[in-house]
């Protein structure tokens, strides 16, 4: 994909370091230390790998505005990712990265606060605790590893908690071994939130203990790929007329994106259907016009290929 | 012909010197003539959209009206920082202002161009204002004048 880098945050790595057991933590500045766009506790990026897009939870305090810090799990036989945030990045190197955006939002709205984590799933759970303790809330932390290398985040957890309130499973991958989630959660006051973040078998537990619970009280976060964007509709496939060729677009993608991922420039501006900047004449296909410029008239041969699509399987553009 | 008459002035300035960084409100810019804004984005080729060279967004102006305009009717609390423009005006109608020379302090400019709305605005903050934005966006601008403006400059037709 033709990667334009002011679409993008364009971070240094001001710090590089192995914190232990295949985690490398890095640290993530403007170039200048001008401020960063802020987030809230839960927050994730996205970061261009040379592998492509990944997600990784920002672990760093939200009130520190000139700074985002990640951990990366390396893993060998993965898609490549962390291979490149391992092997392939040092300090000094700019890195492209999205805006924050957060599917694990903290609600303070709570009085007590059980944080269970599994492995590399504690990376968001590390930005709440700061919120939480300021907030003057009773947190408990339950954080499970398969050998104790494996806890490279505990300083970070008590740093701000005391040691009572932190809980470390070294389950050596025996589930007996590790949180037991049921008898955990059973008989948490109304007033308790639980806010999870692991792996499946850990996620699963947790969904099965909280079932009747309100699910204002129950928050996970699993680990996923990459996020679509919000547009939807039924994928088609795109002639390009005067190039010939065919482009597929997705049911998450709009013309204009599914054209960039296959490194076909169009102009665009708004990317929103109103400043006509990508509008192009059409030959066949059954458009839906989802633009707020163009007439009757207009519509019968050209769209905005940023808004609008198409509910026939084929469309032809004059591109 | 209709005169255009209206007493304005600068009431916040602010940059950025990459896209999607918050915008930094200061008591001075200096315009370059025919460039842009120094140190902005823009003017450096690290705006969001500087893939899409344009002569006429050198500085960026916004009314401080708009942002009362849309807290009063879409109750969205839109501050002089989030709307991206460099220079936040009051008393002026900057849609009229295309095609026509005007003076912030001593520094020459012609209205080149309305902006438009765009969805960056809402994904940097989190706001829905897009159509609150829709026909009052702002001017696009270009600098005839090398110079300094300030916050508090008086803003009037040549």
């Amino acid at each position: 994909m033709a990667t334009y880098k002011n679409h993008h945050l364009r971070l240094r790595v001001s710090d590089a370091r192995d914190a232990g057991a295949s985690v490398r933590r890095l640290t993530l500045r403007d170039q200048d230390n001008w401020a960063l766009p802020a987030f809230s506790p839960g927050s994730h990026v996205d970061v261009l790998t040379a592998a492509g897009i990944r997600q990784y939870s920002l672990l760093s305090d939200a009130r520190d505005s000139h700074q985002y810090e990640i951990g990366a799990l390396l893993e060998p036989v993965g898609r490549g990712g962390s291979r490149w945030i391992h092997h392939g990045l040092a300090t000094g190197d700019e890195v492209l990265v999205s805006l924050p955006r957060n599917h694990f939002a903290l609600d303070l709205g709570f009085d007590r606060y059980v944080l269970i984590a599994g492995g590399i799933g504690v990376t968001p759970i590390l930005s709440m605790l700061p919120e939480l303790v300021r907030a003057g809330k009773h947190v408990t932390v339950h954080y499970c590893v398969r050998t104790l290398e494996q806890a490279v985040f505990q300083d970070d957890i008590r740093q701000w908690l005391p040691l009572d309130r932190v809980h470390l499973y070294v389950d050596a991958g025996d589930p007996r071994r590790g949180i037991q989630v049921e008898a955990l959660l059973e008989g948490q006051s109304a007033g308790t939130a639980v806010y999870c973040c692991g792996p499946g078998g850990l996620m699963d537990a947790v969904a099965a203990a909280t079932a009747q619970w309100p699910p204002q009280r129950v928050h996970m976060e699993r680990f996923k790929g990459p996020v679509l964007s919000d547009s939807t509709g039924p994928a088609f496939t795109v002639h390009l007329a005067n190039s010939g060729r065919t482009i597929p677009v997705s049911a998450g993608l709009s013309i204009l994106q599914a054209l960039r991922s296959h490194d076909i420039d169009v102009p665009a501006s708004c990317e929103a259907g109103i400043c006509g900047s990508c509008r192009t004449r059409y030959t066949e296909g059954v458009v839906v016009h989802k633009d707020l410029i163009l007439n009757a008239e207009q519509r019968k041969s050209e769209m905005l290929i940023c808004v609008s699509r198409c509910s026939s399987d084929h469309l032809t553009l004059e591109l | 012909m209709t005169t255009i008459c209206f007493s304005g002035r600068v009431e916040y300035l602010h940059t950025a010197p990459r896209s999607f960084l918050p915008m930094r409100s200061c008591e001075t810019l200096r315009l370059i003539e025919g460039v842009g804004v120094e140190g902005d984005r823009y003017a450096t080729e690290n705006g969001f959209y500087s893939n899409l060279p344009h002569p006429g967004r050198q500085v960026t102006l916004f009314e401080m009206e708009t942002l009362e305009a849309i807290e009063r009717d879409y109750k969205i609390a839109f501050a002089p920082h989030e709307h991206r423009r460099n220079i936040t005006t009051r008393g002026v109608a900057l849609n009229h202002l295309v095609g026509v020379h005007f003076l912030i302090g001593k520094v020459l400019l012609i209205g080149h161009q309305l902006s438009v709305p765009c969805r960056h605005i809402e994904q940097v903050t989190g706001k829905e204002v897009f159509n609150g934005m829709v026909h009052r966006s702002g001017l696009l601008a270009r600098i005839l004048s090398s110079g300094h403006v300030h916050v508090g400059d008086e803003i009037k037709l040549v």
